[in-house]
């Protein structure tokens, strides 16, 4: 049990490892302790996130850490050029979520057209994300009817698809 | 179709770490009651930007003292030089002292020191001085008892007189 507990604490090596040789030259190694290191600085990462996130989300007696408490506490923390990436990558998130299976294939083969279409759009959201503070329902309903209109379909929109995936 | 989907949009939200995982970590804070998907997806995705930079600066360390392995100290002098990571991860790394063992934090051995108590002193005297009462003892059993009083011993130690004045 301690074992399988411990491992539980810290991210797969295997996955560390690959994202770190992504970065790394071609030519560099990675010592067997700065290996272990590097999983227990990830660790730390998100336990130090995850904590401020839910300070916040406290705060406002809420009991569900959503995105913007995520966010807010990363540009609180110092990380605050990591906000604008994962803005973007929030957007294409849900995108992907309010998509049906077969629009998301679609999607997906019309990549030069997808990507063509989404600059503009995720900037604006983007910047209107930082404008005010909105609660997370009400944002997610705008980006997906907003979703909806520059996609040119209605999708079928579950208000409390968000509660329901909270539950599970 | 991944790394197709990457190379075009410049924006995946494929995953590298598993969200089962990152989700336990978060979990390990008592505090975290609920987390929604779109926050867990946004730690994740937090996750392997700070791995990235992490790599990339302990990479930059490693190159400017002419070494081809990362080890613990560039990793150590990467925290250092960014100040919000400084903040919450330069205590959490291991001590210089053991680099070599990054898990197994040093603690100073307890060294149990009994004084000794006054009372374990009068017992070994009271120890040695029976030997010396137990030969006049021989000598004149029925006196015995009257010999065992403690105000009474120094005095025939003194006296080195194996008969009883006091009492005669």
């Amino acid at each position: 049990m301690a074992g399988v507990r411990e491992q539980d604490q810290y991210m797969p090596i295997a996955n560390v490892i690959r994202i770190m040789r992504r970065i790394l030259p071609a030519h560099a190694k990675i010592s067997d302790d700065a290996k272990e290191t590097i999983q227990e600085c990830v660790s730390e990462y998100i336990s130090f996130i995850t904590a401020e996130a839910n300070e916040r989300c406290q705060r406002e007696q809420r009991k569900t850490v959503t995105a913007e408490d995520v966010l807010w506490a990363m540009e609180k923390l110092g990380f605050d050029n990591y906000a604008h990436p994962l803005s973007l990558y929030l957007h294409r998130y849900r995108e992907s979520e309010g998509e049906p299976a077969s629009v998301r294939r679609a999607s997906s083969a019309m990549g030069i057209n997808n990507n063509m279409v989404h600059p503009p759009y995720i900037n604006s959201h983007g910047f209107g994300m930082f404008d005010f503070d909105p609660s997370s329902q009400g944002f997610y309903r705008d980006d997906h009817n907003a979703a909806s209109g520059s996609g040119g379909f209605v999708a079928p929109f579950d208000p409390y698809a968000n509660i329901k995936r909270d539950a599970l | 179709m991944v790394m197709a989907e990457e190379e075009e949009s410049g924006v995946s939200i494929q995953l590298e770490f598993p969200k089962g995982r990152v989700k336990k970590i978060m979990a390990l804070d008592k505090d975290v009651k609920r987390v929604s998907s779109e926050a867990l997806f946004l730690v994740s995705r937090s996750t392997e930007l700070f791995l990235q930079f992490l790599a990339e600066k302990s990479a930059q360390v490693a190159i400017e003292k002419k070494r081809k392995t990362v080890n613990l100290e560039h990793i150590r002098e990467a925290v250092k030089r960014h100040q919000p990571t400084r903040d919450f991860l330069l205590d959490e790394l291991p001590p210089p002292s053991q680099p070599t063992k990054p898990d197994r934090p040093t603690q100073p051995a307890g060294r149990p020191k009994l004084d000794p108590p006054p009372r374990g002193t009068r017992r070994i005297d009271l120890f040695f001085r029976k030997p010396e009462l137990d030969d006049p003892a021989q000598a004149q059993p029925p006196e015995n008892p009257a010999q065992a009083q403690p105000p009474e011993n120094p005095d025939q130690d003194q006296a080195q007189s194996p008969v009883p004045v006091d009492e005669s």
